[in-house]
């Protein structure tokens, strides 16, 4: 079973004033409840309103339907949707209705969370109702109360996994779909800075199912692993010096440096591939670990590749100076020349944390290069050594920046590729205006220094015409600025430029665009933006939001947090509260 | 799931452009994909046959004992077979295809 997770559909804006009242279920059994921000106060009633008229006519702030999951495919690969209703702080309920005929499967149930001294009825009971479906749900709310709904969708939050679901994905989105050829991870909560830890597991994803986990939606490039064996298989516990029965997984090698070399352990730790060596004896010299045949992947001069790789020091102290390396060498794998790789002490000594490094460089060995490979170089070993550390996921990208690790299916070693994904909403007319609307997205962007993939972006998110297949507006950041595009038939810039922004790696960034046809309007965290700019002429409704693949640019890695769209156009002052505030 | 992979190799852009139009484009001078079932793995060729060697174990130093092959440069990895392209497959010996678990 697929549940997604996250989406919700907030009635009225959060300054709404609700006046009269709502039968939400047309007459049937039903329960009425009322929530004022003001007065801390929740009451239900009992049948047969949604909500209470308030007699004072004041504002009720916060009153919300709640659509979170959504979809869980049947026997007939039907997707049906879960609705959650309510405030998860406050109350959660739950139904499950097909899209499209609206038949109700499910009883409706409300489970009151965090409120029981505050409700004066029975803290928990259920009832089944009927709902047509749950657009003209919306569109009856809409029309009767002439309020505006907006859908938003949260990638950081498992509001289901108290319902026994195991899998959250965005393709099970109402209305959304979502393909990658080729199979994904979910890096462990990887921020992506060189040295950064991986807290949680790294989670497989297979093709066509959206990574995702507790920093949002995993969004990443297409992209090929040239290491064959990522996975580390086939190593041979044992001292691998002087023939002692131990082996490297194939193809690692290694150059011993004196010292004496053992696997010690092999497999996978929450869901990271590893290869534990133990280290012992006297050093003599620099050693290294190669994670590739030298004849394996083909270079040539000029070109930019990464390599990353994940290291876990479990004991002891690891012996010289720890380097993350390319190797250049000729097609029959001659050694040529490496530079000094990227030092990983510099950038966060290893320690019993999971981490995960990388370095990005231009092979210049000249034209006999035909060769790379990466290595994990020990710069001046010396004296006694005594050290255990694992080593994880080895991967060697032609590209400047490192993705979420890339593995061949199991016991299957070659060069492997994760595609690229194309990410879409269907947004329904009921709830969404496709003239003026705003769009608000948070995302955390997992590159920050794009030495040598300036022209990429860091992250896009946007809206398009799916008619015409046209009429963008997104956003997108590359390495010096942050811009908007609007776009009919060609884009038009609204906004690029350096706008005094400076991203950090784990940052937590939101920005606004205001589709109000043919202008448009964007804010950025930090303040930047352009106020309604008609340059945009945007003719074309505004009717698919996309992740990504947008314009057929997926460049971007960035985890997606949330992504909200208000069938309004927000004031300036609107704009810039939405970014600003948490 | 594991991805399928069918892999086509071409001699140029130009001519992966001409036998899979609807797969792929060449957008700001970069062959591209045009479709999520689609991706260009290289421009230098894969490897049909592995190259073979080892360590050697007096030197340290990689001793090659096969070269391999390798095929045209452009290479083009599809997860459906594309009608049309037969004639350009190949089956590369070193190169998973589209990841999988």
């Amino acid at each position: 079973m697929t549940v997604k997770r996250g989406s919700e559909v907030l009635l009225g804006r959060e300054d709404s004033t609700y006046a009269g009242s709502f039968n939400l279920f047309g007459g049937q059994q039903s329960n009425e409840f009322q929530y004022s921000d003001s007065e801390s106060v929740f009451t239900h009633k009992g049948s047969p309103g949604l909500w209470q008229e308030r007699e004072d006519g004041g504002t009720v702030r916060d009153l919300r339907v709640t659509l979170s999951g959504v979809v869980i495919p049947n026997t007939d690969d039907q997707a049906l949707l879960a609705a959650v209703m309510g405030s998860s702080t406050r109350h959660q309920s739950m139904m499950f209705v097909a899209p499209g005929a609206g038949a109700i499967i499910g009883d409706w149930q409300i489970t009151e969370k965090t409120i029981s001294g505050e409700l004066d009825g029975p803290a928990q009971w259920s009832f089944t109702a009927q709902l047509a479906s749950f657009t003209s749900f919306v569109a009856a709310v809409r029309d009767r109360y002439d309020m505006q709904a907006t859908l938003a969708i949260d990638y950081t939050q498992a509001s289901f996994y108290a319902l026994g679901v195991h899998q959250a994905t965005f393709e099970a989105l109402a209305d959304s779909t979502y393909t990658r050829s080729g199979a994904a991870t979910y890096p462990g909560s990887w921020d992506f800075s060189n040295g950064g830890t991986l807290p949680d597991a790294l989670v497989e994803f297979a093709a066509n199912a959206q990574p995702f986990g507790a920093l949002g939606a995993m969004c990443a490039n297409a992209s090929t692993n040239q290491v064959t064996n990522p996975r580390l298989e086939g190593a041979t516990i044992g001292t691998i010096t002087g023939g002692g029965g131990g082996a490297h997984p194939s193809p690692v090698t290694a150059a011993e440096g004196g010292m004496t070399w053992a696997v010690s352990a092999t497999g996978y730790e929450d869901g990271h591939p590893f290869t534990e060596y133990t280290l012992s004896g006297t050093a003599s010299g620099d050693a290294a670990i190669y994670f590739e045949a030298f004849t394996q992947i083909v270079a040539s001069n000029g070109q930019t590749w990464t390599a990353s790789l994940g290291l876990r020091l479990v004991s002891g102290v690891l012996p010289g100076t720890l380097s993350l390396r390319i190797f250049e060498a000729t097609a029959a794998g001659a050694f040529v020349t490496s530079g000094a790789g990227a030092n990983l002490s510099s950038l966060a000594a290893p320690d019993s944390n999971r981490r995960r490094y990388y370095f990005t460089g231009t092979l210049d060995g000249g034209s006999t290069v035909a060769r790379a490979y990466p290595a994990l170089y020990f710069s001046g070993p010396s004296g006694a050594v005594a050290c255990v550390f694992r080593v994880y996921a080895p991967q060697m990208e032609l590209q400047g920046k490192p993705t979420p690790p890339i593995f061949p299916p199991v016991s299957t070693p070659g060069a492997s590729t994760r595609g690229a994904e194309t990410a879409t909403v269907a947004l329904s007319s009921s709830y969404y205006d496709d003239e003026s609307c705003t769009l608000v997205t948070e995302v955390q962007p997992c590159m920050v220094n794009t030495t040598g993939f300036a022209s990429a972006a860091i992250y896009m998110v946007g809206l398009y015409n799916a008619g015409s297949g046209t009429g963008y507006v997104y956003h997108y950041q590359v390495s010096t600025h942050i811009s908007v595009l609007g776009a009919t038939s060609s884009s038009v810039v609204l906004g690029t430029g350096t706008y005094g922004r400076t991203l950090a790696f784990g940052q937590v960034e939101r920005q606004a665009i205001v589709v109000n046809s043919p202008a448009a309007a964007w804010r950025h965290k930090g303040g930047n933006g352009v106020n309604n700019d008609a340059s945009a002429a945007i003719s074309e409704a505004m009717d698919r939001l996309q992740f990504n693949s947008i314009l057929g640019s997926s460049d971007g890695v960035f985890y997606l947090r949330r992504c909200h769209i208000i069938p309004a156009v927000l004031t300036e002052d609107e704009l810039t509260d939405k970014v600003e505030s948490a | 799931m594991t991805g399928a992979s069918f892999f086509y190799a071409f001699e140029s852009d130009a001519a992966a452009v001409a036998a899979m139009p609807t797969h792929v484009a060449v957008r700001d001078g970069v062959l591209a994909p045009v479709r999520s079932t689609i991706a260009v793995v290289s421009t230098d060729g894969v490897w049909l046959t592995q190259p073979q060697g080892s360590l050697d174990a007096a030197t340290g130093e990689w001793v090659q004992t096969d070269a391999g092959e390798r095929s045209p440069p452009v290479v083009v990895l599809s997860a459906v077979e594309i009608e049309g392209a037969g004639q350009f497959e190949v089956v590369p010996a070193g190169h998973a295809g589209f990841a999988g678990v």
